[in-house]
């Protein structure tokens, strides 16, 4: 999902990056103006969740028909962490990966953090806490839908800048990125799943939503869990099997 | 809850880079689209990138021993994000009780 250097024109990654810009600073006004509460639980993980979501995203997973796709992480840390200190902590794991790693262009690296620190958090809070409010009792559905759209809506940025940059026609490059990455956020959707188990089994976060999943959403659960190798609920799975 | 709970997300962050070596090489969703659609040779790399320390999440010096090389550019890669985010998390404190003060409410 990182752009290289041209695949975009000037007037694409510039704009991009002046809305990146804004957006990371929108970001921050709006973390300080948080209640000490609110920021005492989510400023301390900023840190260590970065460098967790970093680390998964070296991890690529084959998806069906010979292409691979990595977590980006984003509806993982707009639900522990909230949508402010998502984009902060995205913003600079992608900076960090163009400067050190050749990543991602460093001309286009406006882009790619407005597609994948900006736009992909966005879906995935917006989403998260809309089904959470229409579905109270079906957190993990909300948190699996907040995963896969948020990788939907970064490859439809990036299909829709690659248009706009007259590199290829809509009409092939938005249903090739939607296609693909329809599968890739399934694979996000697991890992975001299990991250969140995870950390809400190891009571790391608190703040991450602790409700006890019911009826469809656990035996969702419990499948997410069996690819990550993590200790699924044997009974649930075994029931399902 | 644990006492440092940002310990063990980084206890758990080295255990998923020691697992580097096994990811996938096969291109990814947008390499993918790129290389059917005909647009990848387009891609090109900024001089001033050209020196980035740790191309491709390996270290040059390694090239020998790739999966080692994987780790350890995984390893200082997580590192520098979680430092870099120490600093901003340092800045948004630092600046949150700054405002505090000035718009200190009788």
């Amino acid at each position: 999902m990182h752009i290289p250097d041209n695949f975009l024109d000037t007037k694409t990654w510039a704009t991009a990056a002046v809305v990146s810009t804004a957006a990371i600073g929108g970001a921050v006004r709006s973390i300080r103006h948080k209640s000490e509460e609110e920021m005492a639980r989510a400023i301390p993980m900023m840190g260590a969740m970065g460098a967790f979501v970093f680390a998964a995203m070296m991890i690529n997973f084959p998806v069906p028909g010979g292409t691979s796709g990595h977590l980006v992480g984003a509806a993982l840390l707009a639900i522990t962490l909230g949508l402010a200190p998502s984009i902060v902590v995205l913003s600079v794991v992608v900076i960090l990966q163009a400067l050190l790693f050749q990543d991602g262009g460093l001309v286009v690296m406006g882009a790619n953090v407005f597609n994948m620190a900006v736009i992909a958090p966005l879906a995935g809070a917006g989403v998260y806490y809309t089904l959470r409010r229409v579905f109270p009792r079906h957190g993990s559905w909300a948190e699996l839908a907040s995963a896969w759209f948020s990788v939907m809506a970064a490859a439809a940025a990036a299909a829709v800048e690659l248009a706009v940059s007259g590199t290829v026609p809509w009409i092939v490059v938005l249903p090739a990125m939607l296609g693909w990455h329809a599968l890739i956020g399934v694979g996000e959707a697991a890992i975001t799943l299990s991250a969140l188990r995870l950390i809400n089994r190891a009571g790391i976060l608190p703040q991450a939503n602790g409700t006890a999943p019911t009826g469809a959403g656990k035996r969702v659960e419990a499948l997410a869990m069996v690819p990550a190798g993590l200790p699924a609920d044997r009974e649930e799975v075994d029931r399902i099997a | 809850m644990p006492k440092r709970p940002w310990l063990w997300i980084l206890v758990i962050t080295a255990v998923v880079v020691l697992l580097a070596p096994l990811a996938s090489r096969l291109p990814d969703g947008l390499q993918r689209v790129a290389s059917d659609l005909g647009f990848e040779g387009r891609a090109t790399t900024a001089p001033a990138q050209e020196r980035a320390p740790m191309p491709g999440y390996s270290i040059p010096l390694l090239s020998s021993h790739a999966g080692l090389s994987k780790v350890l550019a995984g390893l200082a890669g997580a590192l520098a994000v979680f430092l870099a985010l120490k600093g901003v998390e340092a800045l948004l404190r630092a600046r949150d009780h700054g405002s505090r003060q000035g718009f200190r409410r009788p």
